[in-house]
């Protein structure tokens, strides 16, 4: 795994990052994590990173900017089009899934409150993104 | 009895429980020993207890020799003849060492038969035991039990001897091993800090594979070697890994060879290898087995209690053979013991995983009984803690139809559906997998990247109901959630979800079904009688209720209005009304009076009724046409139904007794003279008894139908609104009827279209046929009906009835249509357009006709 492979993790719950975070370190030693609490930020950090990060995991329902409003504000970057959005959320109505595909979701991970079954789902999810993600 | 033949003494306890007990016991005190000397009097100790025996004695393998090591229960001159003696002497001990085996000496002359040249008996016993001490495939020592008399040892003594024996093995290889790397450690200060150094990285390891990485990259630190491989498995879960550092493709591939073999029971081994060693290694070509310049290999292979580690290292020669086995025995004492605990640690995640796995999914399929939804959550779930992808089939009648699919990529998910839901070799496959072994010549398409697919049955009493199919990356020796346990738990809940839900889909409808024919009927459309009707069921859940209510026309200058209020709520009470309402309208069909057709209910009633069903019921009987009309009624613990005429309305009939009650009630039966604009009102006891905290609609009801419009569908409209209004909760049955004489018909025309520009013609048309001997009359009629068509808003659509009517003095022209039935309102609200009718979602039926033009003139006519 290249060092230089990075994560963006949008999640303003402290606990649910450090979860998250503490979950990625495990499975993906080598993958460098950046957090960040405010989606509303995540177009500006994108668009000034030096290197795009593999994959932007975004929670659903942030605090300020809501997810899906972050999830549209990125898709309407051209420079952003391709890099993929794998949205998090503990929510599993179909309408929500759609709503999210709609804004341009690229996958859809269900946030458990459990941390063995969210450790499993993040760490089979940034696998195949990160098997299957274009290099930036 | 022969006193020198051999007796059968139990070991200890014969039960198996005490025999695993003393094993455990006996495994648990070596496991405290610190060091061989420890051990030995440990076990010798132990094992003597353990099988009551007199004598104990552990010999240790050194070199060719045995050497007695601890002892108990020999006598000085016994131990000092054998402290030390050849591994080829012909002795129990030395048998067992050579044999591999344990040797029995039941009796004295077995000994002396076996072994002549022991002659003397030195310790007096009479049977004894030689049990070999190994570990690893080494034999280290033999393990001797002396008892005092001649004995047979039984098949299960003698496995539970061997066993202790293997016990005292395990043990003492374990604590020669610390001696060693403890040895190691404290004879070479380079290697202790690489120790340290070892073990602090190895700490901080995240998992297996992490940790592999590491000792990998620690085995390639050590001098002279040139390649690595390091496999690892964990045995019970199946997950493992292979980590590989070396330049040379058949190095690797020797190497990789290397870690195929097979493991120690417990423990590590250490084996150092020449070149030539490698030729040996069976890799189906002829090309040299390494790359010039590696001298030999080392095969290290580790056993810990969760995982089996193999460690191959490619050697260019340069390593002291001596110093390298004790760094490889360092490296491979620590890595076992932290790929152990990393191991431990995935299990211990990998449960709790699926037991929270199994919790939401569960909790999701309970959620609804929309099963489509329901079982598209748990694959939501499901993705990707289970597989990359999942989809659900359901069995629809031997079809397979796919009613849920996720994936994690959602430009996979999108294509699942339709290219892949109902595609030919997709299903043959699926269908394959559930009755037998997998199809195997259906190739996926590469768009799913799925390394193969896996198939749940779901069966459900005794039925398949469908089936899970996982789409399942290609393996990369993590392990996963998904076994054969939660899988069988998830299809199981699964299953008895859908086969719920569907079963309550199933009686939903015949509910449905039979609700309809309890339903109240269309009224019929008369020209003379202006009808109209209103139900509403109490209970939410069903479409129906207790009340009910019909309009019969036996003759074609009668009419029968009927209403009645089963006894009782719900389901229970819609039953009855079926059977009350096919009673009355018999009856009275037969030409019966309303009294007379209570009186026949009220017997069916009781004849019906097991548990004494009662109902209330009024009869209103209408002879005549529209324009003169008399009215009878019978009433049987029923509200009296209101007559309003011109401004005011009042109660008519008599009450009588409830219906079911008692054998031959007397209903008295009330006579009117019915004019033409007269509404009479039925209702049920939802209306009057429609409740405002401590106050109820009755008083107001004569107000309400005061207030109406003139035709029986404004009088029910507004009444509805006015309890509508009053109460503020509702959750009993309401039913009215209302009926109004028009006048006498003189012509009647149906028109499909209102709206057509034929129908103005058609209408003048039947008012001129009506009116031929009234031109006057005729022409201002025919103004009237066209600008009242006129004035309305927009013509409505469908069906209308154009009626010349005849009244005292005056000619009429009504134009109505029907009412819409029903006020259908879906509840659920998220239902699907083409889903099946949920009982409860009927919220009101209106029947009868709308009123839409009503004009008149005076007659002109005598």
């Amino acid at each position: 795994m290249p060092e230089s492979s990075s994560v963006l993790v949008v999640e303003d719950n402290v606990f649910d990052l450090e979860a998250i975070t503490r979950i990625l370190r495990r499975s993906h030693p080598y993958l460098r994590v950046h957090p960040l609490a405010d989606g509303g930020e995540g177009v500006r950090w994108l668009m000034s990173a030096a290197r795009l990060p593999r994959l932007l995991l975004l929670d659903l329902n942030l605090g300020g900017k809501d997810g899906r409003d972050v999830l549209r504000d990125i898709r309407r970057e051209s420079a952003l089009e391709r890099l993929p959005v794998v949205v998090l959320t503990s929510s599993t109505n179909p309408r929500d899934v759609e709503e999210c595909y709609a804004a341009g979701a690229t996958g859809y991970l269900f946030k458990s409150a459990d941390f063995s079954l969210l450790q499993s789902t993040l760490t089979a999810g940034i696998e195949y993104w990160l098997r299957n993600a274009p290099e930036a | 009895m022969d006193a020198d033949a051999p007796v059968e003494v139990p070991v200890a306890a014969n039960s198996p429980e005490a025999l695993r007990e003393r094993i455990a016991m006996l495994r648990d005190a070596c496991s405290a020993a610190l060091s061989v000397e420890e051990l030995v009097v440990i076990a010798v100790a132990q094992t003597a207890a353990a099988t009551l025996a007199a004598g104990g004695v552990l010999f240790l393998v050194d070199g060719d020799e045995l050497v007695t090591a601890a002892s108990v229960g020999y006598s000085a001159e016994a131990l000092a003849r054998w402290s030390r003696f050849p591994l080829s002497a012909d002795t129990p001990a030395g048998s067992a060492v050579r044999q591999r085996r344990g040797q029995w000496i039941s009796h004295p002359r077995d000994k002396a038969r076996c072994y002549p040249h022991l002659a003397q008996n030195l310790t007096g016993y009479g049977a004894l035991a030689a049990l070999p001490v190994a570990s690893g495939g080494s034999v280290l020592g033999v393990l001797g039990i002396s008892f005092r008399d001649a004995r047979e040892f039984t098949p299960v003594e003698r496995l539970f001897l061997l066993l202790l024996a293997d016990q005292v093995g395990v043990a003492l290889e374990r604590v020669r091993d610390a001696g060693r790397a403890d040895e190691a450690v404290r004879r070479d200060t380079t290697a202790t800090s690489t120790h340290r150094r070892l073990f602090d990285r190895l700490s901080g390891v995240e998992n297996l594979r992490h940790a592999a990485a590491v000792l990998l990259e620690s085995a390639l630190a050590l001098d002279g070697v040139a390649g690595v491989v390091l496999t690892v498995e964990d045995e019970q879960t199946g997950s493992g890994c292979r980590v590989t550092h070396c330049d040379d493709p058949r190095t690797a591939a020797t190497l990789g060879l290397l870690t195929t073999a097979d493991h120690p029971s417990a423990g590590v081994t250490v084996r150092l290898l020449e070149r030539r060693d490698l030729i040996g290694i069976p890799r189906g070509e002829a090309t040299p087995p390494a790359e010039p310049g590696i001298g030999g290999a080392a095969q290290v292979l580790m056993r810990g209690h969760a995982v089996v580690g193999s460690l191959a290292l490619a050697l260019d020669g340069r390593a002291d053979p001596g110093l390298l086995r004790r760094e490889l025995l360092d490296l491979a004492q620590v890595g076992r013991v932290v790929l152990d605990r990393e191991a431990a640690n995935e299990r211990r995640q990998l449960a709790a995983g699926r037991a929270a796995f199994l919790t939401a999914a569960t909790a999701n399929l309970e959620a609804s009984l929309d099963v489509d939804e329901t079982l598209q959550r748990m694959a939501r779930i499901a993705v990707p803690a289970l597989a990359e992808g999942c989809l659900v089939y359901l069995n629809e009648r031997g079809r397979l139809r796919l009613a849920a699919a996720t994936h994690l990529d959602v430009r996979v998910e999108r294509r699942i559906r339709p290219e892949l839901g109902e595609d030919p070799a997709f299903v043959r496959l699926v269908k394959s997998a559930l009755h037998g072994p997998a199809a195997t010549d259906v190739v996926l398409p590469d768009w799913l990247h799925a390394g193969r697919v896996s198939t749940t049955p779901l069966r459900a009493r005794d039925k398949l109901v469908g089936a899970i199919v996982l789409l399942v990356a290609p393996s990369d020796g993590r392990p996963g959630l998904a076994d054969a346990t939660l899988m069988t738990d998830l299809a199981a809940h699964a299953a008895i979800t859908i086969d719920n839900a569907l079963l309550y889909a199933t009686r939903s409808a015949e509910v449905a079904a039979l609700q309809q024919r309890l339903l109240p009927p269309r009224l019929p459309i008369l020209p003379e009688f202006d009808l109209a009707a209103y139900y509403e069921a109490g209970d939410r859940s069903l479409d129906v209720g207790g009340d009910f209510y019909d309009v019969i026309v036996p003759a074609p200058d009668r009419l029968v209005v009927l209403i009645g209020d089963v006894c009782g709520r719900g389901a229970d009470a819609a039953a009855i009304t079926g059977l009350a309402r096919a009673v009355l309208r018999t009856v009275v069909e037969d030409g019966a009076s309303p009294a007379r057709a209570l009186r026949r209910l009220n017997a069916a009633m009781r004849a019906a009724g097991e548990r004494g069903e009662f109902c209330t019921a009024a009869v209103v009987q209408v002879d005549g046409r529209g324009d003169a009309c008399r009215l009878r009624l019978a009433v049987g613990g029923h509200p009296l139904p209101l007559l309003r005429r011109g401004a005011e309305t009042t109660p008519i009939g008599r009450h009588g007794p409830m219906l079911g009650l008692v054998p031959a009630p007397v209903f008295r039966e009330s006579d009117i003279a019915l004019s033409c604009d007269d509404v009479v009102l039925l209702y049920t006891d939802g209306v009057t008894e429609a409740r405002r905290g401590r106050d109820f609609f009755s008083p107001q009801l004569a107000t309400a139908v005061a207030g109406a419009g003139r035709s029986a569908a404004d009088t029910i409209a507004r009444t509805v609104a006015a309890v509508e209004r009053f109460r503020d909760e509702g959750n009993d049955d309401i039913a009215m009827v209302a009926l109004r004489p028009r006048g006498r018909a003189v012509t009647s025309v149906e028109v499909p279209e209102l709206g057509d520009p034929s129908v103005l013609p058609r209408i003048f048309a039947a008012i001129g046929e009506a009116l031929s001997g009234d031109a006057g009359a005729r022409c201002e009629l025919s103004r009237r009906v066209a600008s009242a068509l006129a004035r309305l808003p927009e013509p409505p659509a469908g069906r209308a009835y154009v009626d010349v009517l005849r009244r005292p003095g005056r000619w009429r022209v009504e134009i109505s249509r029907p009412a819409p039935r029903d006020g259908r309102a879906d509840r659920r609200g998220a239902a699907t357009p083409s889903g099946p009718v949920v009982p409860g979602s009927i919220r009101a039926l209106r029947h009868g006709v709308q009123t839409l033009v009503s004009e008149e003139v005076p007659a002109h006519d005598a």
